[in-house]
């Protein structure tokens, strides 16, 4: 057994330049390599090599943000332009788009250096519902979200006016977010790996989740669902199958789930949803109290086109042991006994 | 995995590795055993590359062992196949056997 410590500067560039999660015990490991006999150029082979590979990884990685930064230098006055047309269209998203804004918003993003842009401002006014219908819309690149961009003065002051103008707004938001509703069908897997944590079971087994909240959610088979926790908002877009929900208190959070083209709001309760269809559920409330946004508009098929002071839809309360059926244009509800709604999860075994 | 992924040759031979270990999986055997067994010598910083990508998938998973300060100190990770990780491995074993089933180039070719 040798005693000598292994190369003290080759664990420095490990540990300065290594990406690995376990770079404790892969230094852990070539230590007792070292000291059961292997060679200095041994030991130096596997740290450059690592040190090596981590690079390469982390420039795979990050390819797509220094390509951004190397086209950024130029064309800064497009961009600011960009940037303004991006606010003005947050501001109209969160207010709801008119019919016409939509397919203009869609013409819009047809540049990928608009859709970048408004995925951008969005994370940074930390606005959550507003990602999500864009995610709808467009498949958002975690990397726009996760590295902000510095912002200029002028736009400064503009993200200050649409922060105050979109502030004054939460009323009208609430019964703005109803994904698959303003713009569409929602395109599975936009919203998903870029933004929140996905959870899916497979064809043959239901699957058992518990949320960083203590929520607890059983998925039917075949189910996916994407959990997306930002500050004041617990956001669940469920876009396939079957889930039981008993969504913990928390004062400080509202619990809210995007379905079948409808919002659903519960403080805290137990309640089973599923899509029946693309834009049909059946939701069962086993314990609580939960509200349900309709998909109001959904019948006609056109945008919602509702503005501020509008008659907007009264959302339907729904109390323990109750069904909503739901499809598009029409819902239906009915009372069930103990055992009627028992029976609604009888497939959780 | 929400979306099917095929594993890739590091991925096969390190997820074998770890099932042959058994308890004793971690990032120095792991390499010893695909070395000693397929003659390809894997960086340590390889091997723990992809122990992390299958952690990620959730096709194993670890555990924390014991620090000794012939290791400097640092605990080992220790690896264990999930029952998904598993079924995976199954699943591209026969996928791999169902392929080369009844090709003369590869008669006589298996140990």
């Amino acid at each position: 057994m040798r005693c000598a410590a292994p190369p003290r500067l080759a664990n420095w560039l490990l540990e300065r330049f290594g990406t690995t999660s376990r770079l404790h015990s892969l230094l852990g490991d070539l230590a007792e390599e070292y000291a059961n006999g292997r060679s200095r150029g041994w030991y130096w082979r596997q740290a450059l090599g690592t040190v090596a590979l981590d690079s390469v990884r982390t420039l795979r990685t990050h390819a797509h943000s220094l390509s951004f930064i190397v086209t950024s230098v130029t064309g800064a006055k497009r961009r600011d332009r960009t940037r303004e047309d991006a606010f003005a269209w947050v501001a109209r998203v969160r207010r709801g788009l008119r019919a016409d804004e939509a397919s203009q918003l869609q013409e819009w993003l047809k540049r990928r250096s608009h859709r970048e842009c408004i995925a951008r401002l969005a994370a940074e006014g930390d606005s959550p519902e507003t990602l999500a219908v864009l995610g709808e819309i467009f498949l958002i690149n975690p990397e726009w979200i996760d590295a902000p961009q510095r912002r200029s003065p002028a736009i400064n002051v503009l993200a200050a006016l649409a922060a105050t103008f979109i502030s004054a707004l939460p009323l009208i938001y609430t019964h703005h977010y109803v994904p698959g509703l303003i713009l569409g069908p929602a395109i599975e897997g936009s919203f998903t790996e870029t933004m929140g944590t996905v959870y899916a079971s497979d064809r043959r087994t239901t699957r058992r989740v518990v949320l960083a909240d203590g929520t607890h959610v059983v998925m039917n088979r075949a189910t996916r669902m994407i959990i997306l926790y930002i500050n004041n908002w617990r956001s669940v877009l469920l876009t396939r199958g079957e889930a039981t929900f008993t969504v913990a208190r928390d004062p400080l959070r509202g619990f809210e789930l995007a379905a079948g083209g409808h919002l659903i709001r519960t403080v805290a309760g137990t309640f089973n949803i599923h899509l029946t269809g693309k834009d049909a559920m059946e939701l069962t409330v086993l314990e609580g109290t939960v509200t349900v946004f309709p998909a109001h508009a959904s019948a006609a098929g056109a945008p919602v086109a509702l503005e501020g002071g509008t008659n907007l839809p009264v959302p339907r309360q729904l109390n323990a042991r109750q069904m909503l059926i739901s499809e598009p244009g029409t819902e239906s509800e009915k009372s069930l006994s103990q055992l009627q709604a028992q029976a609604r999860i009888a497939w959780q075994g | 995995m929400g979306r099917r992924e095929f594993l890739s040759q590091h991925e096969l031979l390190v997820m074998l590795a770890v099932l042959r270990l058994g308890r004793e999986a971690y990032g120095v055997p792991i390499g010893a055993e695909i070395a000693e067994r397929t003659g390809r010598e894997m960086l340590l910083g390889s091997v723990y590359a992809t122990l992390d990508m299958l952690e990620r998938k959730g096709l194993v998973a670890s555990r924390l062992g014991e620090a000794t300060s012939k290791r400097g100190g640092r605990a080992k990770t220790y690896f264990k196949l999930t029952a998904m990780g598993l079924r995976e491995l199954r699943e591209a074993q026969r996928g791999l056997q169902a392929l080369s089933e009844g090709l003369p180039e590869l008669q006589g070719v298996q140990s």
